[in-house]
């Protein structure tokens, strides 16, 4: 492919080994698919820093360190996904004493490269907001998808490519940054009708599992209107069972203010329907428990939005969560500051809630919330949290995830199934 | 009767030759695969519980997290990742995570591989000039 002086320069290690192996990385990529040339991203959103753990030793973590203290930077706008356990809630974790040595240093180092530890899912709710047809390089897969979508940003599957991204300032020019790639490829008419978050992160499941095949684009149709709330339980939804990097919401979505627009001019090949059965099966195949008693509720994945917060403090203002239930509400730093200044945190840790910022119980994988690999039964609202939780969580010793039971259901089911202690 | 050989792109340039592990699932190499195992774990794939350690991993596609690339290089560094990859279409995350492993991935060949490839075939794929050679039997 073809690079400028500059980035010959940047490839040749004339601003150090870190730029070059970055540098030499995204050509591979390029190479791979063919792009001509790198473009200039609007911003990178890495991996959490726990990340550097794996891609360096600790000498090569303290030369990085000394090497951003020197002047080594992000020469993009850079936020983070998740990756940090909320630090004022250190009881609800269970995370250790060197755990937590370990991921401050590595904050460090994130923090002087430049990279905004926002250790978040949804970057696009707290400042990393981009304009129409700007090319990005993001990991987290739906953030991505409402970078592409919502957005009309132009960014492709990402891992550690971003954070090389970050320090380059470069993705190099395919997939997704090309027209041709963001065709819709198939078409999902829906006919159910939506009523809530959980209805959306629903069909977001069922469109996935039509386009779970790499560079599929599926296009939505019959969606009267969406909030931004709804969009993000789309995109949670849709990135877990889908191999789609974007999809198009006719009269909703930028790219896509007629179904022509969408498909570019060609015609549909075919149509798929989502019907109220197709909605009710959607939730079945999301909810494996049996058994009524509910041992955690988790609320905001993606992060919920301050708006989510207010909500959810408004339900449980002077209500009690039942004995032994374990209640997050998940969002971004920023906006847990946010919601505490307007009494949301206050109201929810009242009722025995918890407000918890920057994580996912993932992270428990990781080792910073022991409890996940221990079996449990989770309520969400989160299509993409039973997902992943269905595969994940519970004792690791027999088959991972099969140790964990979800119900899902909207919020107010789950709000009640936490009061309640059952679903 | 001659060997057949399928041609397609460069993911990840090397040389790996072996057993082939074949799904028609589209997997996720984060949550659906045990990392401590080798071993597909992707709810609702016909294939759940097979061991693609060791062997030549040819899948119909990747999908959903951004750990794909995490979770595969993760895969090398714990000694149980495939000796190769091959996919229907490219996946940016594979290209990266298996030049963490030093293995072989080629994809867009000229036949569907999940089809012309079988589940216990012995098959040579060619990272660097991008080619999958199925021995006959």
């Amino acid at each position: 492919m073809y690079l400028d002086k500059n980035e010959e320069r940047m490839l040749a290690g004339e601003y150090g080994r870190e730029i070059s192996k970055a540098m030499e990385m995204l050509v591979k990529i390029g190479d791979a698919f063919d792009a001509k040339r790198m473009v200039n991203i609007h911003s990178a959103h890495p991996y959490g820093p726990g990340v550097l753990d794996w891609v360096y030793n600790e000498e090569e973590q303290e030369q990085l360190l000394k090497r951003a203290r020197e002047g080594l930077k992000v020469s993009a706008f850079s936020t983070c996904h998740v990756g940090l356990p909320d630090f004022e809630e250190r009881e609800e974790q269970g995370y250790s004493d060197e755990y937590e040595k370990k991921i401050l240093r590595l904050m460090e180092i994130y923090n002087e490269l430049g990279i905004a530890l926002t250790s978040t899912c949804a970057p696009y709710l707290v400042g990393n907001v981009v304009p129409k047809g700007q090319p990005i390089a993001w990991t987290e897969s739906s953030a991505w998808i409402w970078a592409n979508s919502v957005f009309g940003a132009r960014g492709n599957r990402e891992g550690m490519g971003s954070y090389f991204s970050a320090l380059t300032g470069k993705t190099p020019e395919f997939g997704m940054q090309l027209d041709e790639n963001r065709k819709a490829t198939l078409l999902v008419d829906v006919k159910a009708s939506l009523k809530s978050v959980s209805d959306f992160g629903a069909l977001g499941y069922f469109t996935g599992r039509q386009a779970d095949k790499l560079w599929e684009v599926p296009a939505l149709t019959g969606i009267k209107s969406a909030t931004t709330e709804d969009l993000k339980q789309f995109c949670g939804g849709t990135s877990s069972s889908g191999a789609n990097a974007m999809f198009h919401m006719v009269g909703i979505t930028p790219e896509a203010p007629t179904l022509e627009a969408a498909f570019q001019g060609d015609k549909p090949k075919e149509k798929i329907t989502f019907t109220e059965e197709d909605l009710k099966k959607e939730y079945e195949l999301l909810s494996t428990a049996e058994d009524d008693d509910v041992d955690m509720v988790l609320l905001g994945c993606p992060h919920a939005t301050l708006k989510e917060v207010g909500e959810i403090a408004s339900m449980l203002r002077g209500k009690k969560v039942h004995e032994g239930v374990r209640l997050w509400v998940q969002c971004a730093e920023p906006t847990k500051i946010m919601a505490k200044k307007l009494g949301y945190t206050d109201v929810i840790r009242k009722a025995g809630g918890c407000v918890m910022c920057g994580v996912c119980p993932l992270l428990g994988l990781f080792g910073v919330f022991p409890w996940v690999k221990e079996d449990f039964t989770l309520a969400t609202n989160s299509s993409k949290q039973s997902h992943y939780a269905q595969e994940c969580y519970g004792r690791q010793d027999v088959s991972p995830g099969e140790g964990c039971k979800i119900w899902f259901g909207t919020t107010e089911k789950c709000i009640s199934a936490a009061l309640k202690g059952e679903w | 009767m001659k060997n057949l050989i399928l041609k397609g792109k460069t993911g990840n340039k090397g040389y790996a030759e072996g057993e082939a592990l074949v799904t028609k699932d589209s997997i996720c190499f984060f949550g659906g695969i045990n990392p401590e195992t080798g071993t597909i774990t992707e709810i609702r794939s016909k294939d759940k519980g097979k061991s693609f350690k060791g062997k030549i991993f040819v899948i119909e596609s990747t999908k959903g997290s951004s750990g794909v690339w995490a979770w595969l290089s993760l895969l090398g560094r714990l000694g149980n990742a495939p000796k190769a990859i091959v996919m229907t279409r490219g996946d940016p995350l594979v290209v990266g995570g298996s030049i963490d492993d030093n293995i072989p991935y080629v994809f867009d060949l000229d036949r569907n591989p999940t089809e012309a490839i079988k589940t216990g075939d012995h098959v040579k794929v060619n990272g660097n000039k991008g080619t999958v050679e199925i021995i006959s039997k």
